[in-house]
């Protein structure tokens, strides 16, 4: 056990490539990778293909690439309008959620107060909800309140039932960040809120972080409330542009990929981007009970 | 708790109210008003008839129902294996030296999260297709061609099926919450387990699983919660079917409503979904403080 | 506690002001300029279907021209696939709240009707008796109650047409398609020999085996007495020998293994893509899929594909050239438009997306409108495509069930037929749950 670092290290590459469990091990997690990359390269280039072709073999590559069909489909969904659409609200989405989070985690991590198990529980009670079964009591409700088919009705349920997790995450993470943090504060004569948002804030950037991601991938994805709230095609969101592509007695598959692709980019290039930050955010603001 | 930090009561509630409003009114509201519903016969339109509690009476009887409420616990339990338990052996291993590339295999394991369930769905359905699914040309290139199915058209281990990708698609969720519970370990526990061999992995799994608890305590009830209440996958993968062999709570709360216009007896469908939910995470949070009496989350 | 209560109490009482069905107040803003009409429209025909489906190439087409000749109607569109429509017509539906004019399947009819979601037509349509007089003999039928007519039918092409691959039959020695169930069988049993499935089938979206199969079987069965006995609460019932049969006939296809072995997990696409593969030597579908042969078969497919109907069953009392069809999709009205100017314009759009001129460009397009479109230039049309158009004529219409019977009794039957198909539940079984949800269905008030 007293062996030098770098030793150790050595010693532990060369039992790592040598011993024939360890390289099973390896070979098994590069396999499961590498499954879940596959989808990508495959709708990808499969989405070149013609219709033909990709009824004649789904894994063979496109012998001369159909771009036509990227042309096809932007004009089909009217791509840009979508994307427009789901961009603004999935982000005013993400603002909402992460504001909420941060102020209600912050509070319940830090303060005690009547209710707040209660509260707790209450945030949580929304991840047991299956909001399929509950599509028409929802249209009433915005219907009634005249909130239905507006740019801004997606907003309200994709933060409401996306507050669950990162409340608790975020609660979490203020939980491990020391005190004297803010003791120092409040000797300074620091008020409350200025402590939450000067002092705490910062600190929390990488939670927030990976909050506001996570929550991202889910209402950018969202399909009912869509499809049930919003009447006027100009405000269709991306997933709803997807059921172009499916006529009711035939559907152009290649072409659907091509949809899948430029549905899936903005998304895709996001979470390249961030992944190293998302998941550090992650595995700093995780439970640690 | 310094005096100091404590700001005043309206503040307090000024900060809450909010997010517990907006909470309140997507969430609540419209299930107070299926609980509403939901002694009604109603079949769409302004004319509804009130019955008492004979939904539910209905719903205790209804054959399909108690079958989609066990496929939803059957698939908590392949989720409880799939999902939590492979990730926390994943992060164990991405924690410990055996496994190289480790930036990568975080990086991608994650990615299928990003995507939309019908995304999910039809890639799956490929996998398992019949004639041109990579599952059986793999089963035949391995020589197993006997092994080779419609495997969607299997009514016995259709619920299997149906959760692999699920958990295929969580996985990199649960390993980077496992690896962030997991990063307070010292990381020498683990170098001892590796060189000490079969000893030293027991030794190492008697520290480790005290402190994986609570970690594992919450993903095993976010894990139960998703999957008790999942339709997304099921509706795009099989539809519930064959029959009724696939049918999930959420699934069938829905076809009530949408496909056989019984509005009323969807929303106590609803009901029970929430209500059998709330058992299942109560008795298991019962279950497990029993056994770590300290432990529990919230 | 108190407090609680109170919140509770507040929280309830807001709940019922909330979630009330609107009922009552009419969104059509009447008072909005002097003449302007605004009708809100919302379909499942779709533009990036045009030039593909006939149905969505006509009566779009229709849309247009009415647009071009009426500038001051305003009409707001919402166009929908097939399924999503389905769960936002019904969700509106629940809270009162249909637009103007909308699709309705006829097995919704009834609910719609019952539920006073749906105008009656028949003043409207007598004001235009050459318009209403267009339309086939008994096409209006299935959007008709109590001699009401809530509906304006758009297509009325046959939902049971077999496309074959003459060439694999004459291979294993019929120079024609089977003649008698036997016959079939036997082709059956040659062809799984050479490895090809009799026929391709895919019930994976519900709705294909009673649309295309169980209908025009049952038919063949039983005859339309029975049918007519069922829809009229007549006394007949699921569990009687025609059905049983029927369905028996389906399910000894699946069990000799003439029918692909993902028959419940592939949907019709996939189907008719493994008979262009040349994996099966038939596909049992409705005329829509007469286009699809035409657009992408294979050349020697295409050339080798001919169209028929199932054969008769032996002691059954159906014509054995009859084919489920007729019209079963239609458009409605909302019942809060009031007899004006605005539903006047209703009615001439739905002539124009419906009626002769759209009927023609259906028909010419490989469609079987609901609308005679008496003569049309065949020439445009492909050989398959105009064989399933004759066979169409030639047909003799029966009901086809899942627009005819309630949408409770359609999905128990969908749901069963695909355990029957899997070999997990048994014909009778299947007509046992089938009664079981009929008689609750004949039950309700």
């Amino acid at each position: 056990m007293e062996m030098p670092l770098e030793l150790k290290a050595q010693h532990s590459a060369r039992r790592i490539l040598l011993h024939p469990a360890k390289l099973a091990v390896n070979a098994l997690m590069l396999l499961f990778t590498a499954s879940c990359i596959f989808p990508l390269l495959w709708i990808g280039y499969s989405s070149l293909k013609t219709q033909a072709e990709f009824a004649n073999n789904i894994l063979s590559l496109p012998q001369a690439p159909q771009f036509g069909n990227y042309l096809e489909a932007i004009r089909l969904t009217n791509m840009l309008q979508l994307s427009w659409n789901s961009a603004r609200v999935t982000v005013l989405s993400v603002i909402g959620i992460t504001a909420i989070a941060f102020v209600t985690g912050y509070i319940t991590a830090r303060i005690d107060f009547r209710g707040k198990k209660a509260m707790l529980f209450y945030y949580l009670f929304g991840m047991l909800v299956p909001i399929h079964a509950l599509l028409v009591p929802i249209y009433l409700l915005f219907k009634n309140l005249g909130l239905a088919d507006e740019w801004y009705t997606l907003i309200i349920p994709y933060i409401a039932f996306n507050l669950s997790l990162p409340i608790m995450l975020v609660s979490s993470y203020v939980t491990g960040i020391p005190r004297e943090m803010e003791e120092a504060a409040a000797i300074d004569g620091l008020s409350f809120s200025a402590t939450m948002f000067r002092i705490i804030l910062p600190m929390a950037i990488p939670v927030l972080t990976t909050v506001a991601i996570l929550q991202f991938f889910s209402c950018w994805n969202e399909f009912s409330f869509a499809l049930v709230l919003l009447k006027d095609e100009a405000l269709r969101t991306v997933p709803l542009g997807m059921s172009y592509f499916k006529s009711q007695h035939s559907t152009d598959y290649p072409q659907l990929m091509a949809g899948m692709i430029l549905s899936m980019l903005p998304v895709t290039v996001i979470y390249f981007a961030f992944s190293s930050r998302i998941i550090a955010g992650v595995m700093s603001g995780a439970v640690k009970g | 708790m310094g005096k100091a930090l404590r700001p005043k009561g309206w503040v307090l509630l000024a900060y809450l109210l909010p997010g517990l409003v907006l909470y309140s009114f997507v969430v609540l509201i419209p299930i107070l008003a299926a609980f509403r519903y939901s002694f009604f016969s109603w079949t769409g339109g302004p004319k509804k008839q009130f019955i008492g509690w004979e939904n539910y009476a209905e719903i205790m009887r209804d054959e399909v129902f108690w079958r989609s409420f066990l496929n939803n616990v059957l698939m908590t339990g392949y989720g409880l294996i799939g999902q939590v338990g492979l990730a926390f052996v994943f992060a164990l291993l991405l924690m410990s030296k055996l496994v190289k590339w480790k930036g990568l295999h975080r990086t991608m394991s994650y990615f299928p999260s990003t995507l939309a369930p019908v995304i999910i769905a039809f890639l799956w359905m490929l996998i398992y297709n019949y004639n041109y699914g990579m599952l059986n040309s793999g089963l035949k290139g391995l020589g197993l061609g006997s092994l080779v199915q419609s495997w969607l058209d299997l009514t016995g281990p259709i619920v299997l099926l149906v959760s692999i990708p699920l958990s295929w698609q969580n996985i990199g969720f649960f390993t980077l919450l496992m690896l962030a519970g997991l990063s307070s370990i010292n990381k020498e526990v683990l170098e001892v387990a590796e060189l000490d061999g079969a000893t030293g992995v027991r030794k190492a799994w008697y520290v480790i699983i005290p402190l994986a608890k609570p970690t594992l305590i919450v993903a095993s009830l976010l894990c139960i919660a998703n999957n008790m209440r999942g339709f997304e996958h099921v509706y795009a993968l099989t539809g519930g079917g064959p029959g009724n062999a696939s049918s999930v709570m959420a699934l069938y709360a829905y076809q009530s409503s949408f496909l056989r216009f019984r509005y009323g007896y969807g929303s106590a469908l609803a009901i029970a979904i929430i209500t059998l939910t709330m058992l299942i995470i109560w008795l298991s949070t019962l279950g497990l403080r029993r056994r770590n009496q300290e432990g529990g989350v919230y | 506690m108190r407090k609680w209560s109170l919140t509770l109490g507040l929280l309830l009482s807001a709940t019922s002001v909330l979630s009330a069905c609107g009922g009552g107040e009419n969104e059509d803003a009447a008072a909005e300029g002097t003449d302007k009409i605004t009708i809100k429209l919302m379909h499942r025909y779709q533009e990036s279907n045009i030039g593909k489906s006939p149905e969505d190439t006509a009566v779009l087409d229709g849309l247009a021209r009415f647009r071009a000749d009426y500038p001051d109607v305003e009409i707001v569109e919402e166009q929908l696939q097939n399924e999503d429509y389905s769960i936002k017509a019904q969700a509106l539906a629940a809270a009162d709240d249909m637009p103007d004019v909308f699709i309705v399947p006829g097995s919704w009819m009834t609910n719609f009707v019952n539920n006073e979601i749906v105008l009656p037509l028949n003043a409207e349509l007598d004001k235009r008796p050459e318009w209403r007089d267009g339309y086939r003999a008994g096409t209006l039928d299935a959007g008709t109650r109590d001699g009401q007519v809530y509906g304006i039918p758009i297509a009325a092409g046959p939902t049971h047409l077999i496309y074959y691959n003459a060439q694999m039959f004459s291979d294993i020695g019929y120079s024609e398609f089977p003649a008698t169930w036997e016959e079939l069988m036997d082709a059956g049993a040659k062809l799984a020999e050479k490895g090809i499935n009799l026929f391709s089938y895919g019930d994976k979206s519900k709705g294909y085996a009673l649309s295309s199969w169980i209908s025009a079987l049952t038919d063949r069965a039983t005859g339309p007495e029975w049918t007519d006995s069922i829809l009229s609460g007549g006394g007949a019932k699921f569990t009687d020998e025609g059905f049983v049969k029927a369905i028996g006939i389906m399910s000894d296809l699946a069990k000799a293994g003439y029918l692909n072995k993902d028959l419940n997990s592939v949907d019709a696409d996939a189907m008719v893509n493994y008979y262009f593969e040349g994996r099966s030597a038939a596909f049992a579908s409705g005329i829509w899929s007469a286009m699809n042969v035409v657009n992408n078969a294979p050349e020697a497919i295409a050339e080798a594909t001919h169209v028929t109907v199932f054969p008769g069953i032996e002691g059954g009392l159906g014509n054995p050239l009859s084919s489920s069809g007729g019209a079963g999709v239609y458009y409605s009205v909302n019942a809060g438009v009031e007899a004006g100017d605005k539903l006047e314009a209703i009615m001439t759009m739905l002539d124009y997306m419906t009626g002769a001129d759209s009927a023609r460009l259906m028909a010419e397009a490989g469609g079987f409108p609901a609308y005679d479109p008496g003569e049309f230039d065949r020439g445009k049309l492909d050989r398959v495509a105009l064989e399933a158009y004759e066979a169409s004529a030639a047909a003799d219409s029966t009901k086809i069930f899942d627009l005819w019977f309630d949408a409770s009794v359609v999905e128990v039957i969908n749901t069963e037929i695909q355990g029957v198909m899997a070999g997990s539940r048994t014909p009778e079984q299947l007509a046992e749950e089938t009664q079981k949800a009929y008689e609750t269905f004949l039950a309700k008030p």
